[in-house]
């Protein structure tokens, strides 16, 4: 294994590695543009539409049976065609189905007690709820100053036969001129009265001996309206009665009509209209109030179908939409008057519609449709949704209407009277005339008021 | 039966002042007629409803009571209604010719 010899020495010379050249280079990458386009997708839709055809079926018939019938019927049938076929039954009978048949109404009775030559007129005419007792109210239309008319209301009987007596039953004496009247909605005894001075007063007319009226409250001008609120379940009669100065006034009637309660206050502030804010000397009387006026009411009238709303007008036009269940306290910058400070004391408007150019005489909601009717002194009827600012439809009248009031049969008829002697009759649901009845006089110069029961005015 | 059927009709067609006569099944569907197709349906289902009605109101003013014939008299003709369990017999007559 181990050879003793000497190798060759063999040597290789040492290098120098050499370095190696490094060189940095740059690389510029380029700005990537992204470009947006918008796309549309268009969507479509395909419907298919397969028509069976059915073949129609025949009825079965069973003829054995059918034949079974008709002449268990026929001698029968052809007794009754001969029968019928010789007849003079109805020859003569021509029965009156026409829509349009000409109505002629009668003017029944002619009331009148009031001496010719006085100022007095009927202010106020109301039917009770029975329809048997008539109440009409003298008043005196225009005033100078204070009113210190001895006024009264006479209340007139029905006979059975529909015929009134020449004398009134009964008669009420007022201390001042009356405004309105209203005959309790339920209660035939009770009726409700308006005076100029701002009294509303309760008469009940059950007891024959007292015929002292129970003040209900005083407003600080003259009475507009008293209305009997329909009365609901579990509630009791609630009397609401407005004022010219922008008071209306809610109480309720408790221990058989002799105690009124105060149930709400509401006002029609003045800021509602500011053009408003001076009252024309013509409103009524040139009293100073104590408490601060609001617009002049002069009617109002409760929606049918929600009972908490109702449409105040008022003497500059304005027609406000109202709720009870607002809750909008007047705040008063007068502090030391305690009256104004009241907290029940509440501002009703929720809304208000188009104003009518003239006065609002009469505003009426129509009993069955969500609709109410205006009447102006611009000559003007108007139908108005609830729900919408501008009227409906504008009736233009030739003479002032000052009141309105639904026909008893159809309640889409309105009645609507005034300075001119005739009564217009009105459908609301297409504004057009109705033409098949005439009210008019001719001895008569002017409607102040009409009230319906049963047909008879 | 069917030409029984057909003869009946005929007979009750003939008659003084008969303008149409139409028989009507349970269904209000009509199955024989003399009168056009419009006008045949439409008296169909407007007879069998008021016969069905009038038969509801003489059984619920008493339930012991039923329907036997309906006449309507009207200003151009007089219908003739013969109700059954099964069908309705209507004869149109106009009774001044």
């Amino acid at each position: 294994m181990f050879v003793n010899r000497s190798l060759e020495a063999v040597s290789f010379n040492s290098q120098l590695s050499t370095t190696k050249s490094q060189q940095s280079a740059n690389v510029q990458t380029t700005e990537i543009v992204y470009n947006q386009s918008p796309v549309q997708t268009v969507e479509t839709r395909t419907v298919e539409t397969q028509t069976v055809t059915e073949e129609k079926k025949k009825p079965e018939v069973n003829y054995k049976r059918l034949a079974q019938f008709l002449n268990r019927v026929t001698p029968s049938i052809l007794e009754v065609l001969d029968e019928s076929y010789g007849t003079n039954a109805f020859e003569d009978y021509e029965p009156k189905t026409d829509d349009d048949s000409l109505t002629s109404t009668q003017f029944l009775q002619k009331i009148n007690k009031v001496e010719s030559d006085s100022q007095i007129k009927v202010s106020d005419i109301s039917w009770s709820i029975g329809g048997g007792t008539l109440a009409v109210s003298y008043g005196i239309p225009y005033h100078e100053t204070w009113c210190d008319h001895l006024s009264k209301i006479q209340l007139y009987n029905q006979t059975k036969e529909g015929i009134f007596t020449d004398n009134p039953n009964k008669t009420l004496e007022t201390n001042a001129c009356i405004t309105t009247l209203a005959y309790h909605p339920t209660e035939p005894s009770i009726i409700a009265v308006g005076l100029f001075n701002g009294d509303v007063l309760v008469w009940n007319l059950r007891d024959d001996i007292s015929v002292a009226p129970t003040t209900v409250c005083t407003h600080g001008d003259c009475v507009s309206q008293v209305y009997w609120k329909a009365r609901t379940i579990n509630d009791v009669s609630l009397l609401v009665s407005s004022s010219k100065d922008g008071y209306i006034f809610m109480h309720k009637m408790v221990a058989n009509f002799t105690i009124a309660r105060v149930y709400k206050r509401l006002k029609v502030i003045k800021e509602h209209n500011p053009i408003e804010n001076s009252r024309p000397r013509s409103a009524s009387g040139t009293r100073e109030r104590v408490a601060e006026c609001g617009l002049c009411i002069t009617t109002f009238d409760f929606s049918s179908r929600d009972p908490i709303f109702f449409i105040v007008g008022t003497l500059c036009g304005g027609i406000y939409k109202c709720s009870l269940d607002r809750v909008a306290p007047i705040e008063s910058m007068d502090v030391s008057n305690e009256f104004l400070n009241d907290e029940t004391l509440m501002d009703p408007v929720i809304d208000e519609y188009e104003r009518h150019e003239g006065s609002i005489t009469c505003i009426k909601c129509s009993p069955i449709r969500s609709l109410f009717v205006t009447a102006g002194t611009d000559k003007e009827i108007r139908i108005y949704d609830f729900e919408e600012h501008t009227n409906l439809r504008s009736i233009s009248c030739e003479n002032t209407i000052v009141g309105l009031t639904w026909m008893f049969g159809d309640q889409d008829i309105l009645a609507a009277y005034g300075a001119g002697s005739d009564i217009r009759l009105y459908n609301v649901t297409n504004g057009k005339s109705v033409t098949n009845a005439n009210f008019e006089t001719s001895d008569r110069q002017n409607t102040s008021c009409l009230r319906k029961y049963g047909g008879h005015w | 039966m069917a030409q029984e059927v057909e003869e009946t009709m005929k007979r009750i067609q003939s008659h003084k002042g008969v303008v149409g006569t139409i028989v009507v099944n349970a269904e209000g569907i009509p199955i024989k007629s003399t009168l056009d197709n419009t006008t045949t349906v439409q008296y169909a289902g407007l007879i069998s409803q008021l016969s069905d009605k009038a038969r509801s109101v003489v059984r619920d003013l008493d339930p012991t009571n039923d329907l036997t014939f309906l006449r309507i008299r009207s200003k151009k003709h007089e219908i003739m209604v013969a109700p059954d369990k099964e069908f309705i017999l209507i004869v149109i007559q106009n009774p001044v010719d």
